[in-house]
């Protein structure tokens, strides 16, 4: 079971403070959504973890010890990035190989069945694969990776749809099969809203929110009927999203729930549902 | 110790494996032409430029196979510290490998035809050697000067990249302005310098003091290139 702490981490660009005072703890075999707008500071604060950009302040700590030129702690992660890192004319299968060379837990065979369910051809070069089968060959490294920390930075960008599903199956599959820490860096949130174990809400840099999916939910909530009497009884909560058809509205709350909250929708004759995860996270990332 | 193996073995399959193969050929084929040349021009010689082209191809080398051999390392978990002693591994196999590719064109060049070769006019011809050992020092302060000019390049920004192109040329104008304002003894001192560094003083021609210099040189290049690579961000 890996953990990272991340204290006090804050990176400037010239004038553009990328992250502010970032403290987390991720900690245990879960699946971590660190969900932001674009330009929000995720890949910022991935790219500290991996050591490929340095703190101005703060360090991050990975079971301990420091994550910042430390091969060892590095060693625990696999981190799949929006480019392409691979040199020169490499060709897919060198890929492989490479990535064995590198991580001695490397599954090989697990990547090559993962390259024919995806259909990636194994003798092009990476550096000639389309967007979509670029994107595919890292997620198979980084599935394969056999690393107790698996990071995803956007992973999902360029693929079709049938591929994407394809996927989150394979993640949920292998994480079942082999339980790690998972990151899923994205701005794409109702795509893996539904995956979360524990979301990080990333904004402008700093932290807005970190807590598991269970706990959030039991703060949001949908209430629908007549419209008049949702107003009504909406009025003064924090609504976070709502719909409108006609006379009948739905909206999304996100403010913990009391008993006489429960006894007014039911005086009101309003239909309590559970929220949508993604009209959470794609608020409190706004 | 095992990362920076792997990380030289793989600047090698990926990149320079297949440079020093063009350049034995490059160097292959400068023998075939300059043996024609001397035919048809009737002459014995000395033809085209010989370890020049080793020596240019190490030096681009040197430039070109740092930011991919980095950004893919650092990537698969490699510290700047690992990466820095395993890119100088690198740089000492690269200059072996092109040294005994240069040698080996020097002897066939010796059997068949007549090309200039920098060491041999230095230094005399004959001491193979001398030359293996020569070229090995001088190609490697030439990959290493090629590595710390991309390194420099790489963690500068436009507006200093752009002064730093700039800057040799201001400097040398200023360097020759003096110079001339001393009477040329500046100039001449500097040459007596570069002339002792390498061996050829009036007392005799050494090629190993020339060895032991560019050797040397070649070290205290690594300390810019370690301090420049210690904080270089990896960049996409």
């Amino acid at each position: 079971m890996s953990i990272i702490h991340i204290e006090s981490v804050s990176k400037t660009y010239g004038a553009t403070r990328a992250l502010q005072d970032v403290s987390l703890m991720l900690e245990g075999d879960k699946i971590y959504g660190l969900l932001g707008r674009n330009g929000a500071g995720k890949t910022t604060l991935i790219k500290i973890i991996t050591n490929k950009l340095f703190a101005d302040s703060g360090r991050v700590l990975i079971d301990g010890q420091s994550a910042c030129e430390n091969d060892r702690a590095q060693a625990k992660l696999y981190c799949m990035t929006e480019g392409n890192v691979h040199p020169w004319n490499m060709k897919v299968r060198e890929g492989f190989r490479w990535a064995l060379e590198f991580h001695p837990r490397f599954d090989r065979d697990y990547a090559l069945v993962l390259a024919e369910r995806f259909d990636l051809e194994m003798d092009k070069q990476i550096k000639d694969l389309s967007s979509g089968y670029s994107s595919v060959f890292k997620l198979i490294l980084t599935l394969a990776s056999g690393a107790p920390v698996i990071i995803f930075d956007e992973p999902v960008l360029g693929l079709d749809a049938a591929h994407r599903e394809l996927f989150y199956r394979e993640l949920i599959a292998s994480y079942s099969a082999n339980p790690r820490m998972v990151i899923i860096a994205t701005h794409l949130i109702d795509e893996v809203a539904d995956l979360l174990e524990e979301v990080i809400i990333i904004k402008k840099g700093r932290i807005a929110l970190a807590e598991p999916v269970e706990s959030i939910l039991k703060r949001a909530y949908s209430v629908s009927g007549d419209s008049e009497k949702v107003d009504a009884f909406s009025r003064g909560k924090n609504v976070i999203h709502e719909e409108t058809m006609g006379k009948f509205k739905a909206v999304t709350i996100f403010q913990q729930r009391d008993d006489g909250d429960k006894a007014r929708m039911q005086d009101l004759g309003l239909e309590l549902i559970p929220a949508r995860l993604q009209h959470v996270f794609i608020n409190l990332t706004d | 110790m095992g990362n920076i193996l792997k990380i030289t073995r793989l600047n090698f399959a990926a990149l320079i494996n297949l440079q020093v193969a063009i350049c034995a050929a490059v160097l292959l084929l400068h023998i075939l032409i300059s043996v024609g040349v001397l035919r048809l021009a009737h002459t014995t010689g000395p033809a085209g430029v010989g370890d020049f082209i080793g020596m240019f191809w190490i030096l681009i080398m040197g430039l070109i196979f740092f930011a991919p051999a980095f950004k893919y390392t650092l990537s698969q978990g490699v510290s700047r510290r690992t990466f820095f002693l395993a890119g100088g591994f690198t740089m000492v196999a690269m200059a072996a490998a092109i040294a005994v590719v240069v040698t080996i064109f020097y002897i066939i060049n010796l059997q068949v035809s007549n090309v200039w070769m920098m060491y041999e006019m230095v230094y005399g011809s004959g001491n193979i050697a001398g030359l293996l050992v020569w070229e090995f020092a001088a190609l490697f302060l030439l990959a290493m000067l090629g590595w710390t000019i991309r390194l420099i390049y790489y963690v500068s920004g436009r507006t200093v990249s752009i002064i730093i192109s700039i800057a040799p040329f201001i400097i040398a104008a200023l360097l020759a302005l003096i110079n001339a304002m001393v009477g040329g003894g500046m100039g001449l001192a500097v040459l007596e310098f570069l002339k002792t560094a390498m061996g050829i003083s009036a007392g005799g021609l050494n090629p190993y003091i020339g060895v032991a210099s560019m050797m040397v040189a070649g070290i205290a290049l690594a300390l810019p290139v370690f301090l420049l690579l210690r904080r270089a961000p990896v960049k996409d």
